[in-house]
């Protein structure tokens, strides 16, 4: 491996560990800035646009409801709630349902009110 | 990074509590999300493989040892079972036309607008590309992220294998997205 190769490979974990920004190895390593911009522009941009993507909200409901029907089938497999995360569902359940009373400002219900369970 | 009292919550949910094993699906739904998201060809498929993970999860508790593989870890094997499960069964080939945009209800097209959708699709399109170890690499070191030795250990392979991966799938993705900017 050449001396670019590890310069390059350091930075990379670096930047994926947090350790470092893109700016300050171009600072670091001002000889090799042009030729590792590229590449570390691409580590960041698959880091930050990872990092981007999340289940969308309903997906978390959907599964509790999925896991505790799974749960009730199997009494051997006995659970402390009959209902399954019902001390956790509670709450994503309201920040579904139940955002801001009046989100618009003009007395009108939310959107989010009307979505069934 | 694990809960800190991981193995506390995966005993209780091992003999049946469901308010442990809820903790432990809060915790790491996101990155599970996450790991499915970037390995199908849609939303719709990531939604339901990543139920798949937790149902199977809850499943098959009873082989889960504590002490040996990190529960995370664990939890990343289905999921990358059920990826391959799904192609199996569908027959469905990773070619860089399938690859869809995301749903404009999904979370990261409303808050973060269009341009950012259409920059996932360039980097999902992108990373078909490349070959399945260079793109299971970048996925686990940077969508995961896992450092590169977990990485190693995931794959069984040798830390310094990881390290030339990553380094030609980033050059190999850095070169594809630069000639998918227009002029």
């Amino acid at each position: 491996m050449n001396e670019f190769d590890l310069i390059l490979e350091e930075c990379v974990d670096l930047i994926a560990s947090g350790e470092t920004t893109l700016e300050e190895c171009f600072v670091l390593y001002p000889e090799y800035a042009a030729q590792m911009e590229p590449i570390l522009y691409t580590a960041v941009a698959l880091q930050e646009e990872g990092q981007e993507v999340t289940p969308p909200p309903f997906l978390r409901e959907r599964i509790r409801g999925q896991l505790n029907h799974v749960m009730q089938k199997k009494p051997e497999k006995k659970s402390r709630s009959p209902v399954f995360f019902l001390a956790h569902s509670s709450k994503y359940v309201r920040a579904v349902l139940c955002p801001a009373d009046d989100q618009h400002g003009d007395g009108t219900e939310s959107p989010a009110r009307q979505v069934p369970l | 990074m694990p809960l800190a009292d991981e193995p506390a919550l995966v005993r209780q949910a091992k003999s049946g509590d469901s308010e442990s094993f809820g903790t432990l699906y809060d915790a790491y739904l996101e990155r599970i999300y996450r790991f499915v998201y970037f390995r199908v060809e849609d939303q719709q498929t990531a939604e339901d493989i990543t139920s798949q993970v937790f149902l199977k999860a809850w499943e098959n508790l009873g082989r889960f040892q504590i002490g040996g593989t990190p529960f995370l870890a664990w939890l990343y094997t289905i999921a990358h079972n059920a990826v391959i499960d799904h192609y199996r069964t569908r027959k469905v080939t990773a070619a860089l036309e399938d690859v869809k945009l995301s749903d404009p209800g999904h979370a990261e097209t409303v808050e973060n607008g269009i341009d950012s959708a259409v920059e996932m699709h360039s980097i999902k399109a992108a990373l078909q590309t490349l070959t399945d170890d260079q793109r299971q690499v970048l996925l686990l070191k940077f969508i995961d992220e896992m450092s590169n030795e977990e990485i190693a250990r995931q794959l069984g392979k040798r830390e310094g294998a990881i390290r030339a991966l990553q380094m030609r799938g980033l050059k190999a993705l850095s070169k594809r997205l630069a000639e998918k900017i227009p002029i």
